[in-house]
């Protein structure tokens, strides 16, 4: 990306630069003071959180908040600690990714490559549910849920999940398949190619760019969701919801250095794996949104 | 059968592969929507009998004081949320030069936007939290008495939605980013042997290029506003005494929290926040319908 960015960037003197690099860091503090802040004080016992200064480093180091956050600490009533609720969003992640994704994947093509008349309006139909505000559906996703017996289960989560996430992938997909060339498709046809064949010789090979977006944006989302967890979780909540209901039990004295900890726990998984395929996101970002 | 399929198949397969996503939508985002509707003209409790009242429901949230805080709230949120687009834009055009190590600078700002609201949502409350907290105690270091911004009904909703901009400007200037890594650099380069330089080159050239950007910074901000949830549940509850309520939470506080059991009451203040939304929506699909046509 930087080699397109140079062109058009303001070339700059001296002077200009040692300013841009001063407003640079004031940026990188600010942007970066609350991961200080969060690292620093997990490490911590709590009396020095509530007692001395925030900012300053631990003068004694411990681990011990990072443990109880994980496997003791009160979550509600339970003293499970956040372990169960990780593996509840680990569980719920992956197949709704998954699922989504190979969804997207075909709808884009057929949205792309198979014309039909209406598609335009279908494809319209499903933007609609990246943009409605999700409390529309609430009381009657709850009322099906509770039908199907999936209430407050991971694969009731799984179900929502997967439904809310296809309008996100099939915008990806269909934006990325939109730019590659349908002669080939129609060779393919004329070959005596099936819609199948297509589709796994032709289409998925050059897939890989926007399949790594359409899962790392779907990661993140489920991830971080918290209205559909806190609705619908039950027994099985997320770590997101675990972590908001161990911040807000008031049982005793607030252990803040605990909370740090739990709140990083439930960011990593997000960090990682962007950190590992960030790149990625950027690149396919351009080539979701050129179309959109 | 076989005959039929073998001579229909290119009409048809599209439909049969588009099914499971089409069936799986219309009945679990279509369907709801219609079911809201309908429910909100119920007096239900969620489990006895559905009791039909009419506009009841409608009639009782026109004069609901806590309405209209939420409603007053989703404005100044929708109002101040815009401000992430100018700002994000002036940032990444900031950001958009090639001093050494901008690359992973920029990767920085990722990390807000990848985080769940949860988390942001709790970092600010520590940020504000009396006693030890960040701001709390340079407030008290300037005018000699802390604020607790949460617990203060006139700041608690600014104090949320200042939360709430740390990552939506990031996303922005994400955005922007990306648009002006497509900015074509011939265009630039006329554009500066013609002479244009600082404002007028980013008004006159870069910006029009940036449109589709900007379109969809708009969007998401929009978007971002009005779905306003998690922040609102975590940081406050919203408390205090309801001030920082948004119809998004108000909704799910009368209809599934632990004190909600007014289903009819929750999907009436979920309709009026569909409808809200809808206008943004059926703006935005109607944009986006007409650049594809013109194309």
């Amino acid at each position: 990306m930087s080699a397109v960015s140079q062109d058009t960037a303001v070339s700059t003197g001296r002077a200009t630069r040692v300013l841009i690099y001063l407003v640079l860091i004031l940026f990188a503090l600010f942007y970066l003071l609350p991961l200080y802040v969060m690292g620093v004080n997990s490490v911590k016992p709590l009396s020095e959180i509530t007692g001395g200064n925030m900012m300053a480093l631990p003068s004694l180091w411990t681990l011990e908040p990072w443990r109880q956050a994980w496997s003791s600490a009160q979550i509600g009533v339970e003293p499970t600690g956040l372990k169960p609720y990780f593996l509840n969003s680990i569980m719920m992640v992956v197949p709704a990714v998954a699922i989504s994704t190979v969804v997207g994947a075909l709808n884009g093509y057929v949205l792309t490559k198979w014309r039909f008349r209406g598609d335009t309006w279908v494809f319209r139909l499903m933007l609609l549910s990246c943009f409605i505000p999700f409390q529309i559906v609430l009381i009657p996703m709850a009322v099906v849920l509770g039908k199907l017996g999936l209430a407050g289960s991971v694969p009731g989560l799984i179900l929502v999940h997967v439904v809310y996430g296809i309008g996100f992938t099939t915008l990806y997909f269909r934006n990325y398949y939109a730019s590659f060339p349908t002669e080939l498709v129609r060779a393919a046809m004329i070959d005596g190619a099936g819609f199948f064949r297509i589709f796994w010789r032709i289409l998925l090979p050059v897939s890989g760019p926007i399949a790594v977006v359409s899962v790392i944006w779907q990661f993140t989302n489920i991830w971080n969701d918290f209205l559909f967890g806190v609705s619908f979780g039950g027994t099985s909540q997320p770590m997101t919801v675990a972590l908001n209901n161990l911040v807000q039990s008031s049982t005793g004295v607030k252990e803040y250095n605990i909370h740090f900890a739990g709140a990083i726990l439930a960011a990593l998984p997000t960090l990682i794996v962007y950190i590992v395929a960030g790149r990625y996101f950027v690149r396919g970002l351009m080539a979701g949104s050129a179309k959109g | 059968m076989s005959a039929y399929w073998k001579a229909n198949q290119r009409r048809l397969a599209p439909w049969l592969f588009l099914a499971p996503g089409l069936i799986m939508f219309a009945v679990y985002v279509i369907a709801p929507i219609f079911q809201s509707m309908w429910i909100s003209f119920y007096d239900w409790d969620g489990l006895g009998e559905a009791k039909w009242i009419g506009t009841a429901n409608y009639a009782e949230l026109a004069g609901d004081p806590n309405m209209v805080t939420s409603f007053k709230n989703n404005i100044i949120w929708l109002a101040l949320y815009m401000l992430s687009v100018p700002a994000g834009l002036l940032i990444a055009i900031f950001l958009n030069q090639t001093v050494r190590g901008i690359r992973l600078y920029k990767s920085l700002f990722f990390f807000p936007f990848v985080i769940s609201q949860v988390v942001v949502g709790l970092i600010f409350s520590w940020f504000y939290a009396p006693g030890f907290g960040l701001l709390y105690k340079v407030i008290e270091f300037f005018t000699g008495t802390g604020v607790a911004i949460l617990a203060d009904p006139d700041l608690v909703t600014y104090g949320i939605i200042a939360a709430g901009l740390w990552p939506q400007i990031a996303y922005v200037m994400i955005l922007y980013l990306t648009g002006l890594n497509n900015v074509a650099p011939d265009q630039v380069e006329a554009a500066r042997l013609d002479g244009a330089k600082g404002w007028r080159m980013l008004w006159y050239v870069i910006l029009p290029q940036l449109r589709p950007a900007t379109f969809i910074a708009v969007v998401v901000t929009v978007i971002g506003a009005l779905r306003s949830f998690d922040l609102v549940s975590i940081m406050t509850s919203g408390g205090p005494f309801g001030s920082s309520r948004v119809l998004s939470y108000y909704m799910y506080e009368t209809a599934l929290s632990e004190y909600g059991y007014r289903m009819g009451y929750g999907a009436a203040i979920a309709v009026v926040l569909f409808g809200i939304m809808m206008v943004f929506i059926s703006g935005f699909i109607w944009k986006m319908w007409r650049d594809e046509t013109e194309r």
